[in-house]
């Protein structure tokens, strides 16, 4: 093949695995509405992902949102309160938190933790001939596999986002107490806080998780039924639906900001 | 339900082989009634036949038809052949559990997704199909931590919990010991009384002459091909 030629079949390649995410998504958000396809074993299967997505990483979500509290939030009071614009605080705080920070780390600790997982024990599901067994049990595997695990990771997103914001301001401004910086009232710096958010940073705290959410499952769930015959495409399966979910979270969050604040 | 027409039938089914995973299947004709066991021998070296992926919709045949409760599977939605599938159940010849649910959770998975029956009503019959078949009680582990023995009778448990209209037994007697072969006798005699359709794939002869099973059609598999016993 020329290399024009490889070039194309790549290209096509590619557009082809994103129409086929789109096409999953897509039908993920509308069997999802249907009230008669949430059945108790699917609702079952949800709560249980909400728990190891969500419940479960609090306490890792906890401890990068305090370091990352600490180091860029103190950072921020003693600088802006030495450089004389402690008014700015709160627009610094929430643009780099909020906007950037949080949605990213968190979205990249539930990649790790979570989408890993959920590509590794769909891919073995598929090997095993797991996928059979729910069919020949009349269980459809979108709507018993997919659905639940795509909604909870989306939910589990948006609200370790909102957990690691606010232990980023408490431990940062307790931090920035501690050195001597900024505002001692906890009223006046929530104050300050608030000052800075507008409706425009609760839509891009909503775009910035709902939608990697989706897809970081949608990636993880088709590259996890992608395998086919063997348990050697598992950990193959498992480096693409991350690598996958890394770019697609990036390419989501630059177009997220473009619309929201240019 | 009318006793003459069949809960499952094969038109002319044709399904070549696949190396990797069955064999194939020539010009199939069969009728499985209500209320009928149909004890089905397969060849050493062909044990594993792709009967029942075609009998529950799984698979589409390479030629011909089946037809569960009358109705072509081809021509079923996705819907309605989900919920046909529900009617059905199976002892499966390969691997027949999901792996992040314990074996309680399995065997009752169908019924609690498909029906709104109580789970503890769902759990108690459990329980006594699992104490007939020889167990102590419903195991609750993982299917990895039990012995291929219980196992395959939790999966017996699983093929006759909720009434199915169509029981597809392959080698359901693998790796158990011929002392529980009345167990299942007698639930294969209970769920043709209540007019189900059984078939029960089978490589022991013996099994045939088992006491206590309900009269049986019998076939053959003939390399390819599907053959009635008289």
């Amino acid at each position: 093949m020329t290399f024009v030629g490889t070039i194309g079949q790549s290209a096509l390649s590619r557009l082809r695995q994103t129409t086929h995410i789109f096409a999953l998504l897509g039908s993920i958000l509308v069997q999802a509405a249907v009230p008669r396809h949430w059945p108790r074993t699917t609702r079952a299967v949800f709560a249980r992902q909400v728990l190891f997505t969500g419940v479960e990483a609090l306490r890792f979500v906890a401890l990068v949102a305090f370091l990352t509290g600490v180091s860029v939030v103190a950072q921020a009071q003693v600088w802006l309160s030495k450089a004389g614009q402690s008014g700015l605080l709160g627009n610094i705080l929430v643009a780099v938190i909020m906007r950037e920070v949080a949605p990213l780390l968190v979205n990249f600790i539930v990649i790790g933790r979570s989408g890993t997982a959920v590509a590794v024990e769909l891919a073995n599901m598929k090997v095993s001939g797991e996928i059979k067994v729910l069919e020949a049990q009349g269980l459809d595997a979108l709507l018993y596999l997919a659905i639940p695990r795509a909604l909870a990771f989306a939910l589990a997103i948006f609200c370790l986002t909102v957990w690691f914001t606010i232990i980023a301001f408490v431990s940062g401004y307790a931090f920035g107490i501690l050195f001597g910086a900024g505002a001692s009232d906890p009223l006046i710096f929530t104050n300050t806080i608030l000052k800075g958010l507008h409706p425009a940073d609760v839509y891009n705290l909503l775009a910035k998780t709902l939608i990697p959410g989706l897809f970081t499952a949608g990636i993880c769930i088709r590259e996890g039924l992608s395998v086919r015959y063997s348990i050697t495409e598992v950990p193959q399966a498992a480096t693409r639906a991350v690598v996958r979910s890394i770019a697609a979270l990036f390419i989501i969050s630059a177009i997220v900001s473009v619309l929201t604040y240019v | 339900m009318n006793a003459d027409n069949p809960i499952l039938q094969f038109k002319d089914v044709t399904m070549a082989a696949a190396p990797l995973e069955y064999a194939g299947l020539n010009q199939v004709n069969a009728a499985f009634l209500p209320g009928t066991l149909s004890v089905i021998r397969v060849e050493p070296g062909n044990e594993v036949l792709p009967l029942a992926d075609l009998a529950q919709g799984l698979l589409n045949p390479t030629e011909g038809s089946i037809l569960f409760q009358g109705e072509d599977w081809n021509t079923m939605t996705a819907e309605q052949a989900l919920a046909k599938r529900a009617q059905t159940s199976r002892v499966f010849d390969g691997h027949g559990w999901i792996s992040n649910l314990n074996v309680n959770e399995n065997v009752t998975l169908a019924q609690r997704h498909h029906t709104a029956r109580p789970i503890a009503e769902i759990l108690a019959e459990a329980e006594a199909l699992a104490r007939a078949f020889g167990l102590r009680e419903l195991p609750k582990v993982r299917p990895a931590l039990m012995s291929r023995q219980d196992l395959r009778r939790a999966e017996w448990i699983r093929a006759f919990l909720g009434q199915p209209l169509l029981v597809l037994l392959e080698r359901p007697m693998r790796g158990v010991a011929r002392e529980h072969l009345p167990r299942l006798s007698g639930a294969v005699q209970a769920a043709c009384q209540r007019k189900a359709a059984v078939l029960w794939l089978t490589d022991n002869d013996r099994i045939e002459q088992q006491p206590g099973l309900p009269s049986a059609a019998h076939y053959a598999m003939r390399g390819m091909n599907l053959v009635k016993m008289a």
